[in-house]
């Protein structure tokens, strides 16, 4: 896990305007990007006051959909954000078709981590995967066979491109489990 | 030091005409200007002072028309410090009585894209802001969201004015009142906002404004931007505020409380001058 303390590097509690946000990319893309493979990335908010969606945008929306994150399989999350930022975060991730996992971290640990604004399946596919551990296709097929093999494949390949789900290749196999964990 | 850009001698003289003849137009006495314009002269002068740098005049001359004007004091500090901000090793504001005769914090700065650096001039300088207000009583939500709203208007002025020279931010904050202004001298709102095709056929300064003010509209297109003057709006949710939004000949003007895109009113001024101005003035509230 890397933790990224998001007041100290931006260097305030109050992140807003998208040029501030432009600045500070630089800097969070050296640390993101220093990562080890498969890290998960925890965006720590709990010492900013008040992020704004221009903000965010600018600063932070790229870890997403950077193919240098993708290529080296990260993983980042969003925890201890006030109630004051969710709306702006939310916003921010809704306009570029993102989804996000949201969760406190103290004393070391992650808890309470969930994605964000998820449509019924997806989150339910989500929910499936975390209550197994991990699983493959067929293994969601098991569980619901309404829904075919391919159905299910496409639902977890979409919530590993959203890096809510990772996955490892064991023989001809990928198996899906939650990013964070 | 802020980088100035290219101060052309047109710019300043566009702004500094415009302002002495648009109350009157005939210029008037340089003490006549109403306490309304002193946040703007003292911009003026800020940007007179960056013209006059960079062609290395000599500024005693100015002083004598100066001399009644709170203003000096500003162009004083602007100076001394060369055009820098206060050295870092200030980080709190210094309270001091200005030749108005009210106590307070009164800061002035141009915003080149440098200062926007994490650790730079403008974030330390919205901070002396946010210490300000929190010192002056004002409850910690309120001092952060509005931070966050003049942050959101300087960074607008930086992003899309377009202007030959640097915006200017300035807060004041006293006992009994906040005030913070943003002025540019670039293109103004409708040269900007048509920028995105779905605006292009905006006619007027005054249909640009209307739009400008507005949720999710902004000279890009890109969706969850055009949200700076919505962070105005939240940060006074519940507030009583003057806001004055200027650009171009077009004025926008809000007073009362809990102000909207909807209900802010828009009319034309008789003179126009380059650019957006931002002026936000408020009492002090205590929670």
């Amino acid at each position: 896990m890397v933790m990224i303390e998001v007041g100290a590097v931006a260097d305030g509690s109050v992140l807003a305007g998208g040029a501030a946000g432009e600045r500070v990319r630089p800097r969070l893309e050296r640390i993101v990007l220093e990562a080890p493979p498969g890290s998960v990335v925890v965006l720590n908010f709990g010492d900013v006051d008040l992020v704004t969606s221009s903000y965010f945008l600018a600063a932070f929306a790229w870890i997403w959909t950077s193919p240098a994150t993708r290529t080296r399989d990260l993983f980042p999350v969003l925890a201890n954000v006030n109630a004051e930022s969710k709306d702006e975060v939310a916003l921010a991730l809704d306009a570029k078709g993102l989804r996000a996992l949201i969760g406190t971290y103290a004393d070391g640990q992650l808890r309470e981590v969930h994605p964000s604004k998820l449509e019924e399946t997806d989150r339910e596919t989500y929910r499936l995967v975390e209550q197994l551990g991990e699983a493959r296709a067929a293994d969601l097929f098991r569980t619901d066979p309404r829904i075919q093999p391919t159905a299910w494949s496409n639902r977890l390949n979409l919530l590993y491109g959203y890096r809510l789900l990772r996955r490892q290749k064991r023989g001809r196999q990928l198996v899906y489990s939650a990013s964070w964990r | 030091m802020e980088p100035s850009g290219t101060v052309t001698l047109d710019a300043l003289y566009s702004f500094e005409l415009s302002l002495a003849t648009s109350r009157r137009g005939t210029p008037p006495a340089v003490n006549d200007l109403a306490d309304e314009d002193v946040g703007t002269a003292a911009e003026f002068l800020a940007l007179r002072w960056l013209w006059m740098r960079d062609h290395r005049q000599d500024l005693l001359e100015f002083i004598p028309e100066l001399a009644q004007w709170e203003a000096l004091r500003i162009l004083r500090s602007l100076m001394q410090g060369c055009g820098n901000l206060p050295p870092s090793s200030q980080q709190r504001p210094q309270r001091q009585a200005s030749q108005a005769g009210r106590v307070g914090v009164h800061e002035l700065a141009p915003v080149g894209t440098a200062a926007w650096e994490p650790g730079g001039s403008f974030l330390r300088f919205q901070q002396r802001f946010q210490v300000a207000l929190r010192e002056a009583g004002n409850d910690r939500r309120f001092s952060y969201m509005l931070a966050a709203a003049f942050q959101e208007m300087a960074s607008n002025a930086v992003e899309h004015a377009g202007a030959p020279i640097p915006p200017i931010a300035c807060f004041e904050v006293t006992d009994s009142e906040w005030r913070f202004t943003v002025t540019d001298v670039g293109r103004g709102v409708l040269s900007s906002i048509r920028d995105n095709p779905a605006y292009s056929a905006t006619r007027t300064e005054k249909e640009a404004l209307k739009l400008v003010v507005q949720d999710d509209v902004s000279r890009t297109g890109e969706r969850g931007r055009g949200r700076g003057f919505t962070q105005m709006f939240k940060a006074l949710v519940d507030r009583r505020a003057v806001l004055r939004f200027r650009s171009r000949g077009t004025t926008a003007r809000w007073d009362g409380e809990s102000p909207t895109a909807q209900k802010i009113r828009v009319e034309a001024l008789p003179t126009s001058r380059d650019g957006f101005h931002v002026r936000a003035v408020g009492p002090l509230s205590r929670r």
